[in-house]
């Protein structure tokens, strides 16, 4: 049987398992990045009104980010034991960079006269926060949300090494088999996935962008 | 209705406004005008409390803007921005809508005809232009927007600035003359800011010039003309303009002006029939003659529009007034309006009325 031949096996003779693998992977990456923006989106808009604190906060964040994540799991292990839940909490801290950074730059970044003019017509900072600052911010937010997104389903692969389930388990086994065709049959839908999700959110983030900008570039497109 | 009392205004170690006095009447435009930095838009944000106020007090309508929440404050006073700042992500309707939905007014079928008008009146079709988005103006288009945007919420205060600056001669022309003429029908009490002499004589009833953080010269725009108070302001009027200007005004007889505004009624016209006139719509003095073309005085659109019986004849309502000669020149009317204390005159010749003078039409005249 030729490679080719043994991962169609795979696909027709597990294909339950291979849609589990599929399912965790979609759940982990996903709670990962809905805990993430659940954070990140309030405390960014809260730092790009304490600046001072923003440029602290941002600092620790990035320092996270850089940590390996066989490093992180590392240290999770002894805390949370094996399993999804480590695997959650890692990428929920890789994720809160890109979402936490593009929230405050890109409110920051919303031209200054927009907000001058909508106070000096009566609007609440409340009300400027959401009819001017977070619509005019949205392409860059969304921007950060693919990067973290994308960085998400990446990082859940590896996060089979300790055991937390998705289509990196499939590789795994594959590896530690020396059985090719699940390497490859676990490595075909990961990069679907991933690449499927990135253009999606890619639409999603130049469709916003456009209607922001709507008709030209003349007013304030910075990004 | 706006009183600027010892205003000081400081960004940390730079003084911007320096102990600057400025009352504001009802229903009065006065332009703020001076060199770029010398302190304008900073003196107008301090009236909408954008900026923080280093020391003084501002009084909108007798009462201290700084016991007033300023978000409140700021609903009540049409601002058009000098950076113009419509929303790139709403369309032309949505920008202009935002004040009155702030303040819960009824987007009713009035209100509609009324953005409509004014649309038209900056020549902008509403069909076409309220339904874009910014982007798809072009600047001077987007600075008409600016200053509908303002005008939404029907503020009886205007803080303008620069809001005409985008504009071609022509249209900018045009949008003087409607915002004069919004201003006089709606009583509107308006400050405005321009770079633009020639702008600030037309259009203002006294023009404040600042140079350096200071009120220098606070004036009607003849006066300033007449007798700049320091070099500067002689030096930013110009000679030329000066001359031009004053020259103006020694050839060109009250007779002259009198005849281009029709405002004659037969003093034997009912109240009734003039309901409706365009003379009362835009608020103007009427002069009453008799049968034979003499004057018999004035009745200002105010009482005409208060008179509750309309069988009454409008000679009933006259009262006599002093007038002018219809060859006196405009530069001497004004010093004889300035004497008598009366904003408008009527002109005869002989015995026959030809109309009236005031302040604005002469400035008109001068500035044309
Ligand atoms: N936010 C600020 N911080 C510090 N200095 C400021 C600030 N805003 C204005 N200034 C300074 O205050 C002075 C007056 O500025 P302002 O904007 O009132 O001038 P202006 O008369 O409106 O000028 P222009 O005709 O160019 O619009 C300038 O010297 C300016 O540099
Ligand atoms: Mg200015």
């Amino acid at each position: 049987m030729s490679l080719f031949e043994k991962v169609i096996n795979v696909y027709t003779k597990q294909t339950s398992m291979l849609l589990e693998g599929l399912w965790q992977h979609i759940c982990i990456a996903g709670i990962s990045i809905l805990i993430a923006s659940l954070i990140c989106i309030p405390l960014g808009i809260f730092l790009t009104r304490h600046k001072k604190l923003g440029g602290i906060v941002i600092g620790i964040v990035s320092v996270i980010y850089t940590i390996p994540s066989l490093a992180m799991f590392g240290l999770l292990l002894p805390i949370l034991g094996i399993g999804s839940k480590p695997a959650i909490v890692a990428i929920t801290m890789y994720a809160m960079l890109p979402i936490l950074r593009n929230v405050y730059t890109g409110i920051l970044g919303v031209d200054a006269t927009l907000i001058d003019a909508g106070k000096g017509m009566g609007m609440t900072n409340m009300q400027i926060l959401v009819s001017v600052e977070l619509p005019m911010a949205l392409p860059v937010i969304m921007a950060g949300l693919r990067t973290a997104t994308t960085m998400a389903i990446a990082t859940t692969t590896i996060s089979a090494f300790i055991g937390a389930g998705g289509l990196g388990q499939v590789i795994y086994r594959g590896v530690n088999l020396l059985r090719d065709e699940y390497t490859v049959a676990g490595a075909i839908p990961t990069a679907i996935l991933a690449l499927l999700v990135d253009r999606l959110l890619l639409l999603a983030e130049k469709t916003i962008s456009k209607r922001t900008f709507r008709g030209g570039s003349r007013n304030g497109q910075k990004q | 209705m706006i009183r600027i009392e010892n205003l000081c205004k400081s960004y940390g170690d730079n003084q911007v406004l320096k102990d600057v006095n400025l009352h504001i009447n009802k229903g009065e435009l006065v332009s703020l005008i001076g060199p770029s930095g010398c302190g304008k838009t900073t003196l107008l944000r301090c009236i909408n409390r954008l900026n923080d106020i280093t020391e003084g007090r501002i009084f909108i309508d007798d009462k201290d803007s700084d016991s007033v929440n300023p978000v409140h404050l700021r609903r009540g006073i049409g601002y058009v921005i000098q950076q113009i700042g419509l929303f790139p992500h709403m369309t032309i309707r949505k920008n202009i809508n935002i004040v009155p939905k702030l303040i819960g007014m009824e987007m009713n079928q009035a209100y509609t005809d009324r953005i409509n008008e004014l649309m038209h009146l900056v020549s902008l079709d509403p069909d076409i232009f309220l339904n874009r988005y910014p982007a798809q103006l072009s600047g001077g288009q987007q600075q008409r927007i600016g200053v509908i945007r303002s005008l939404a919420a029907n503020p009886p205060i205007l803080l303008m600035d620069e809001p005409f600056s985008a504009l071609d001669p022509i249209s900018r022309e045009q949008l003087q003359d409607e915002l004069l003429n919004i201003q006089s029908t709606m009583k509107k009490t308006i400050v405005f800011v321009t770079h633009d002499m020639d702008e600030a004589i037309k259009m203002s009833d006294r023009i404040a010039f600042m140079y350096q953080g200071k009120i220098q010269q606070l004036a009607p725009p003849q006066e300033m003309l007449e007798n700049p108070a320091n070099d500067f302001i002689r030096g930013f009027i110009g000679e030329e303009r000066r001359s031009k200007n004053l020259g103006a005004a020694a050839t060109i007889t009250v007779g002259d002006i009198a005849k281009n505004h029709d405002n004659l009624i037969p003093g034997d016209t009912h109240i009734s029939e003039l309901f409706g006139s365009p003379l009362l719509e835009q608020n103007q003095s009427l002069v009453v003659t008799d049968k034979n073309h003499n004057l018999l005085g004035m009745v200002s659109s105010d009482e005409v529009k208060n008179c509750k019986d309309g069988k009454i004849k409008i000679q009933q309502l006259v009262s006599k007034v002093p007038h002018l000669e219809y060859d006196l020149n405009i530069q001497m009317a004004n010093s004889r309006m300035n004497e008598l204390n009366m904003p408008e005159m009527p002109v005869v010749d002989g015995t026959r009325a030809l109309g009236s003078v005031s302040y604005k039409t002469i400035l008109q005249a001068v500035v044309r």
